[in-house]
């Protein structure tokens, strides 16, 4: 379970940030990316975070994957403060972007192994989970080839067998599908649904609203770094009169807020 | 400390596997430093040789009687002498490179010798012209005739030349081979050493820092349990392993290219072989250590901040600058280990490296500066790890 309370994320600018971020005459040293968010995913549940580009999607996956630290407010991963202990809580964290972030010069199998050895994992339970891996995403085959050398679906094979090897209970996902091919795309989506079948809570940020529609418990619409809209999926297509696409939905609460 | 190892070792595997980090860290040092020593060297004795052969076309405009001068002048080897010749073709000779130099001897110049006086010979040369000896052909024809006017001058007043040196000054050199091979050699040696470490630590600092940005693989690995500190030392660990491996292999080849050098006389090289000792290279490895964890820590630092492999190089290019000053200061005159120089990075270690070769190190000077170098590792790491935990750097916009 993900619990965020009254989170709130400042950037201290830089000069040239500062010419990007406000006016001319106006020009902030203080950027606040998230501003007071409360959310709650739980387990066996998959949350979406929709919003514009820009509106502290990403900050805030890398808040609650203790990546960055917020300014105020407080993070709990099943029930811990990742303030008090940020390693036990990445512990039971998986990570994954649209970008695989593998090493070309490894091999899928050393891959894994270093995410292993990283999540300080027992060396039998690592052989039999990473058997059980290997077979069920059919990567047998090249397991001991040099990254570097595989096609884009056999790299995103092992991206998925890096973020799961561990065993998380939490899945986070920062824009996962985007700019994937279906193929890809498709292999992200199941490794959702598979997690989502192991009980395990699933948060993930996306601007494909078909994916949201198809795979989200709940949904957090986010903007300008303010939590806009929380809720079911169903109090998400109530909040139209008529049944709109989640296109228009998530435009107009943009457009009331 | 588990997962310090776990980093160190992927990263380890990672860069031994990375073509352009072997390339800097092993085939330059290895081959391309014994190319470069023997290949400068080679080719300076080749010019040596081809000037000391070249034939010098040498104009001699002779406005008296005299015939010594020109005997001299045509007994030095490589002189072709150009007589009937104006004084203007003479200048403009040397101008177009037609002939390289040239010497005018006045009318008087007999008559003044024979009353005793100083008789004027001007003779003409280009300085800029490295490869010529016209200069010192000419000089040494001159000198030749000076002796023998000189010598019949005080033959003529019953002077015993003796009287003119009073003093036989005796060179009794008291520093042995070792010692003046030792410093000559010790100024060249960290200057090579250092720089490789230098160029050994950069590229896997690149690629472990600013490379993994440009991958997204940082995200992934922030995401691990592994804490910031953990994932500094284990990277910091692998680029100074690579530095340090670099400066080795350096010292390696340059030693290894004084098996392709000929003519080096046998004293010379039993005296190099006598420097190449388990002392030296056990106090030199030393040294390197902490100077190896210092330039990673800073490469690593620049390379945390860099959006991009490119912009990586681009900042860590002006460090060569830094490194190169106080390395060059090292070798200016009157330089000397003491308890202030000592502590100034670099410097000491180009100071002290000289003292070592020469077998004429002191243990105070070799504990302070080791103790310097290894404040400014533990500087270097500290500040290494503050930067990375800082979240402005590592997800910089």
């Amino acid at each position: 379970m993900i619990e965020l309370t009254d989170v709130t994320k400042v950037f201290t600018l830089t000069k040239d940030q500062r010419k990007i971020v406000g006016s001319a005459e106006l020009r902030p040293k203080l950027f606040t990316a998230v501003d007071s968010i409360s959310l709650k995913c739980n387990s066996s549940k998959v949350f979406a975070l929709i919003g514009p580009n820009g509106s502290g999607k990403t900050t805030t996956l890398r808040m609650i994957s203790t990546m960055i630290s917020p300014t105020s407010g407080s993070i709990k991963i099943n029930e811990n403060d990742v303030a008090a202990d940020g390693r036990s809580a990445r512990k039971s964290i998986g990570f994954m972007t649209n970008q695989t972030a593998l090493y070309d010069r490894l091999s899928p199998y050393e891959m894994v192994k270093y995410f292993a050895d990283l999540n300080s994992m027992d060396r039998t339970v690592f052989n039999q989970r990473c058997e059980k891996i290997f077979e069920s995403l059919d990567m047998n085959s090249f397991a001991n080839k040099r990254i570097g050398t595989l096609s884009s679906g056999m790299k995103q094979k092992t991206s998925i067998a890096r973020t799961i090897i561990h065993n998380p209970d939490i899945i986070v996902f920062d824009e996962p599908t985007t700019g994937l091919d279906v193929m890809t795309s498709r292999s992200i989506i199941e490794l959702i649904k598979n997690s989502k079948e192991e009980k395990k809570t699933i948060i993930f940020s996306s601007h494909r609203m078909e994916e949201v529609q198809s795979l989200a418990d709940a949904i957090g619409v986010i903007y300008n770094g303010k939590l806009i809209f929380s809720g079911t999926k169903n109090d998400f297509e109530s909040l139209e009169a008529e049944p709109k696409s989640y296109d228009d939905t998530l435009i107009n609460l943009i457009d009331q807020s | 400390m588990n997962i310090i190892i776990s980093i160190f070792l992927k990263e380890l595997i990672d860069v031994l596997r990375d073509r352009r980090t072997l390339m800097f860290m092993v085939v330059i040092p290895v081959l391309i430093t014994p190319l470069l020593v023997v290949g400068s060297i080679k080719f300076q004795e080749y010019q040596n040789k081809k000037s000391d052969e070249k034939i010098l076309k040498i104009a001699f405009i002779n406005e008296t009687d005299d015939v010594i001068i020109k005997g001299f002048l045509s007994e030095q080897k490589g002189v072709e002498i150009i007589e009937d010749i104006s004084l203007d073709s003479l200048e403009s000779g040397i101008k177009t490179d037609s002939i390289q130099g040239g010497m005018y001897i006045e009318k008087e110049f007999l008559s003044k010798i024979s009353s005793n006086n100083t008789g004027i010979i001007n003779i003409y040369y280009k300085s800029s012209d490295l490869m010529s000896r016209s200069k010192k052909r000419m000089k040494d024809a001159l000198e030749n005739y000076k002796k023998t006017v000189v010598a019949e001058r005080l033959t003529n007043f019953n002077i015993d030349e003796k009287l003119l040196e009073p003093l036989d000054i005796v060179d009794v050199d008291m520093s042995t081979a070792k010692e003046t091979i030792g410093k000559a050699v010790g100024g060249f040696i960290p200057y090579i050493l250092v720089m490789f470490i230098f160029l050994g630590a950069m590229y896997p600092a690149i690629d472990l820092g600013a490379g993994e940005k440009e991958r997204g693989s940082l995200e992934t690995l922030l995401s691990s349990p592994a804490t910031k500190f953990e994932i500094t030392m284990g990277k910091l660990l692998v680029v100074s392993l690579t530095g340090l491996v670099s400066g080795l292999v350096s010292v390696l080849g340059i030693s290894s290219s004084l098996f392709f050098i000929d003519n080096i006389p046998e004293q010379i090289q039993s005296t190099i072989m006598e420097l190449i000792n388990p002392f030296m290279i056990f106090s030199v490895i030393i040294l390197m250590i902490p100077i190896a964890i210092f330039f990673a820590s800073m490469l690593l630092s620049i390379s945390f901040y860099a959006r991009s492999f490119k912009e990586a190089q681009s900042l860590m290019a002006p460090l060569n600058m830094v490194i190169i000053v106080p390395l060059f200061l090292s070798l200016g005159p009157g330089m000397e280990i003491d308890h202030a120089t000592a502590l100034m990075p670099l410097i000491n270690v180009g100071l002290l490296t000289k003292e070592i070769l020469a077998g004429s190190v002191e243990p105070i000077y070799f504990i302070e500066t080791l103790c310097s170098l290894l404040f400014f590792a533990a500087v270097g790491i500290k500040f290494s790890v503050y930067w990375f935990n800082k979240e402005n750097t590592i997800f910089r916009v």
